[in-house]
């Protein structure tokens, strides 16, 4: 969906009736999963919403986007800095 | 803390609800408004792109990903800006954990000792890997499965491992929200931060009123540690609607032309 007149529904304060088209265009739910492993119910007993690991240090590049940002958490258990 | 208006429902809450929010917005200067709409405009925008792809925030953040498997970080090792030292991940809890209608929500934080070296917090981290360099965290934002804002709400320290700091510095911290990589998403992570500014006052709010309800849980339960109190989760919350904070900034502005 191309958005036409964006900045000038802004400028008139008339964004509200654009944003109520496109929210009525979100794609269809997709389904809830149980958990699968033990290693996940045990760390969501400790700090069920920590991130999953620290970020770079301060003044590393971001690097190339699409490369690793994120940290190496995939694969891997999620460090979690709690003990219950 | 559960917040009452969380249960209206019917046409009369609802209109009562955004009488309350016009009321809250008109409290805002006419520059806080007008970066909260261009705020708006930006999630619009987002949710459009979104759309215009076939998908929504949630599966946005899900990645190809059929399920949302509970508990799992999508995407996994979330989503860093080491610019701005913001964060963020979507993940979804067990089903008696989820409010009607939610399918996960969103958590975005920032790394608080890279921001404010000096600022100390009002209790430290838990000890752990994240220790020295901790997160604050911000706000939860919960979804549902089409990736309509539903509640947003902050929670105790032991949910999130974080250090933990007091209201006026989180809400400072707020402003710092920023996730301005490109990886893996350019329009979930702006959706994100245009949310979080679009909802500030809310947010802000939120933060005030978790430092009032712990201090609460600690008058009632002085032998007790509340940041790591196990029955203590959700510290304060509130429901939200995309469309009606629109409306009710349109409104707001439009009294003050």
């Amino acid at each position: 969906m191309p958005i036409t007149g964006m900045k000038s529904a802004l400028l008139a304060g008339r964004l509200s009736a654009i944003a109520a088209a496109i929210v009525a265009t979100a794609p269809a739910p997709t389904p809830v999963a149980a958990a699968q492993s033990r290693t996940q119910m045990a760390q969501a007993a400790q700090s069920p919403c920590g991130p999953s690991a620290p970020d770079q240090p301060s003044g590393s590049p971001c690097g190339p986007a699409g490369a690793s940002p994120c940290g190496p958490a995939s694969g891997q258990p999620t460090p979690t800095p709690s003990k219950p | 803390m559960a917040d009452a208006s969380l249960n209206e429902s019917d046409a009369e809450g609802a209109v009562a609800a955004q009488d309350r929010l016009v009321a809250r917005l008109r409290r805002l200067d006419r520059a806080e408004l007008a970066a909260m709409y261009e705020a708006a405009a930006e999630a619009t925008q987002c949710l459009a792109a979104l759309a215009e792809r076939g998908v929504n925030p949630v599966t946005e953040a899900l990645g190809g990903a059929s399920v949302v498997q509970e508990w799992a970080h999508f995407p996994a090792g979330d989503v860093v800006d080491p610019a701005t030292h913001s964060l963020y991940f979507y993940h979804a809890h067990v089903a008696h954990e989820r409010m009607v209608d939610e399918n996960g929500h969103f958590h975005a934080f920032v790394r608080a000792k890279e921001l404010y070296p000096d600022l100390e917090p009002a209790a430290p981290a838990p000890a752990g890997p994240e220790a020295a360099n901790p997160v604050a965290h911000l706000v939860g934002i919960s979804t549902d499965a089409t990736g309509r804002l539903l509640r947003l709400f902050t929670v105790n320290r032991w949910v999130t491992g974080e250090a933990w700091y007091d209201a006026d510095a989180v809400s400072r911290m707020l402003d710092r929200f920023d996730m301005s990589v490109e990886a893996p998403s350019h329009d979930l992570n702006r959706w994100v931060t245009a949310v979080v500014r679009l909802f500030r006052p809310q947010i802000v709010d939120l933060i005030r009123a978790r430092d009032a309800s712990v201090a609460e849980f600690k008058a009632a339960h002085p032998d007790r540690d509340v940041y790591d109190a196990r029955d203590f989760r959700v510290t304060s919350q509130t429901p939200v609607d995309f469309l009606q904070q629109i409306r009710a900034i349109e409104s707001v502005l439009g009294e003050a032309a």
